[in-house]
């Protein structure tokens, strides 16, 4: 059963300057969803993400939402429905882990609104969630970066987000925390159906955790489909122009990915 | 472990509120001591009469109080003393601003070059003997160093704004271009000045000596309002220190929020260094002490960084007038005895971090 169309971007693109970053990106975003954007380093991912949720205007083209254009909708609205967990984060000031969380309760507080004890108890739930419950009272600035980049998705997840832009956001973790982080966001995907768009690079936790794909290239698309379909060695092959081999796990049955280089 | 984080929570906030509470208690109480002090002493509670008198009594001398007293504290003693509490709230709340918006702690309020704008307009209206015309005579070099604070201003963000966007580097960067080029300026005029040097170097080193009513409602009106547009934008300085595009994600505006606190906090420190030149250390340090005491939470941070602000100032300017025969400049002061102070301070805190 196919799920309603949540999100679409209609022919978009967007120059720096002359540079053309995102070049006739034209891609629709089912509800409940799980998308990775995949492609090589300045292919556009972080600016399709950034155009996607908001935060930059794209030069031509629209973004549409619940089928109206995003620009149309208040800032307040697309700060409640959507929520970004960037590469990393630098807080310069020492702000507790639970106000950085609180953080997040913002887009639903007046400006000088006070949190009432329900968004306390969500921003609890957030915490606890990502496993950052033991140092709420910690100092954001003294904790590693594992630490701090669940410390950033918790606020992220603090905002209720409809959907929720990972732009790399496990790229600086060990192997652990990104499976742990990963698993956690899947849950949120299955159980609470928050749909997902993830910039990724590692492209075994890609085939583990999408099911659908959009491949970037120099800011076209390159490639997208169920994983099923477009996770395979000639598409790999053609965008990040490395030889490699697709098997579908005995075990998991999820696709896994090995390198082929030529080692000769 | 849930309920216990809530309440931990709710303790903290009122914490801050009592912090907050406090500050506001000795302000009040330490401005009636600082007034009663002096050649001639008079106790805080007939500073407190005879203020409470003057307001419900409309120029007549009430019975009971001494004409001369009177005169000394309505017309000497407490527009110094409200210069100096403008200033010191003006300054740290424009220097907490400051390092929110710049994301750097060692920003001030004289990082973008206006507190050199000011002292150039200063130096000019002293250098030329400027006098203005009608009944402003009094206000010449404030109003001067005010407008060469607003011209400095115009020109760092001028040269920062590239192709309709403003980088926080190029606005550090321009606000030392621009005040280089103004030091220069004055030092030149200096150099040429003469006889005249004297006014010039003691106006650059701050002080409240012979402040009148003048220049306190001069500077009243810019740091009242200056303060309640940061108080109000607190808490989006707080959402844009994760960064503007997360700012813009959580749904400020981010680029309208900091224009409006950039201009703010320039106009207040405009405003405050034209009534007392050039005070050093008030913006940098109590901001940083006030949020060892209170956190970064600028909701709290800005309006207990301008209590501090102004209780360190009207404290120091006090012992500047009462503890050498000779009056010393408070900018002066302020370093000398807040300078040692804060490297205690600093010390401390150094050390529980790593340990």
């Amino acid at each position: 059963m196919e799920k309603a169309v949540l999100m679409q971007t209609e022919n978009l693109n967007l120059y720096y300057g002359k540079t053309p970053a995102l070049q006739a990106v034209s891609l629709s975003i089912r509800e409940g969803g799980f998308y990775g954007i995949l492609g090589p380093n300045g292919s556009g991912k972080t600016t399709l993400i950034s155009v996607m949720c908001g935060v930059l205007k794209p030069s031509s083209g629209r973004v549409l939402w619940n089928g109206r254009e995003l620009g149309s909708y208040n800032r307040g609205q697309i700060a409640r429905s959507f929520a970004v967990v960037p590469q990393d984060y630098a807080i310069n000031f020492p702000f507790t882990v639970l106000e950085v969380v609180m953080m997040g309760r913002k887009p639903h507080l007046g400006r000088l609104g006070r949190p009432s004890d329900e968004d306390l108890e969500i921003v609890y739930t957030c915490m606890e969630n990502c496993g950052v419950l033991d140092y709420a009272g910690k100092v954001i600035t003294n904790l590693s970066g594992g630490e701090r980049q669940r410390v950033i998705l918790a606020r992220a997840l603090a905002q209720t987000p409809q959907v929720l832009f990972l732009d790399e956001a496990t790229s600086n973790l060990d192997i652990s925390h990104k499976i742990e982080l990963l698993k956690l966001i899947k849950r949120l995907n299955a159980k609470q159906g928050v749909t997902v768009i993830a910039a990724l690079h590692d492209l075994n936790f890609a085939g583990m955790f999408c099911d659908y794909m959009i491949y970037l290239d120099k800011g076209r698309v390159a490639c997208e489909g169920p994983t099923a379909v477009v996770f395979n060695e000639e598409v790999i092959n053609r965008v990040f122009n490395v030889e490699v081999e697709i098997r579908k796990h005995a075990v998991t049955g999820r696709y896994n990915l090995a390198l082929l280089p030529d080692l000769r | 472990m849930r309920r216990e984080i809530i309440l931990a929570h709710r303790e903290k906030e009122k914490q801050r509120l009592l912090v907050l509470l406090l500050l506001i208690l000795l302000l009040v109480a330490g401005c009636l001591i600082f007034t009663s002090l002096g050649v001639i002493k008079l106790p805080p509670w007939e500073i407190a009469r005879i203020i409470l008198t003057s307001i419900t009594s409309n120029g007549s001398t009430p019975a009971g109080i001494d004409e001369i007293h009177r005169a000394i504290i309505l017309d000497i003693r407490l527009p110094r003393i409200l210069a100096a509490v403008l200033v010191g709230a003006g300054l740290a709340t424009a220097g907490a601003v400051f390092q929110g918006l710049l994301m750097n702690p060692l920003a001030d309020p004289y990082t973008l070059g206006i507190s050199t704008g000011a002292a150039f307009g200063a130096t000019l209206a002293m250098f030329f003997g400027i006098f203005l015309p009608g009944g402003l005579g009094l206000l010449t070099v404030p109003l001067l160093a005010f407008a060469g604070a607003l011209l400095a201003l115009g020109a760092v963000y001028g040269l920062a704004v590239v192709n309709g966007t403003m980088a926080v580097t190029n606005l550090i960067l321009s606000g030392v271009i621009v005040s280089a080029i103004l030091s220069a300026a004055i030092s030149f005029l200096k150099s040429l000045a003469g006889e005249g040097v004297g006014s010039i170097v003691f106006w650059l080193m701050g002080s409240f000596a012979s402040r009148g009513w003048h220049h306190v409602f001069l500077c009243l009106p810019v740091v009242l309002a200056g303060l309640v547009i940061c108080c109000y934008y607190a808490d989006d300085l707080n959402i844009l220190s994760l960064g503007s595009k997360s700012a813009r994600q959580l749904g400020v505006d981010d680029s309208k929020v900091i224009t409006i606190l950039l201009v703010t906090s320039s106009l207040v420190t405009a405003a405050c260094v034209s009534i007392s030149g050039i005070i050093g250390f008030v913006g940098l340090i109590v901001p940083h002490l006030m949020r060892m005491l209170v956190g970064p939470d600028h909701r709290f941070l800005i309006p207990v960084s301008a209590l501090g602000g102004a209780l360190l100032l009207v404290g120091a300017d006090t012992i500047a007038r009462n503890l050498l025969a000779a009056e010393i400049p408070v900018g002066v002061l302020t370093t000398l005895l807040g300078g040692p102070f804060f490297c205690y301070i600093f010390r401390i805190k150094a050390k529980r971090q790593i340990f």
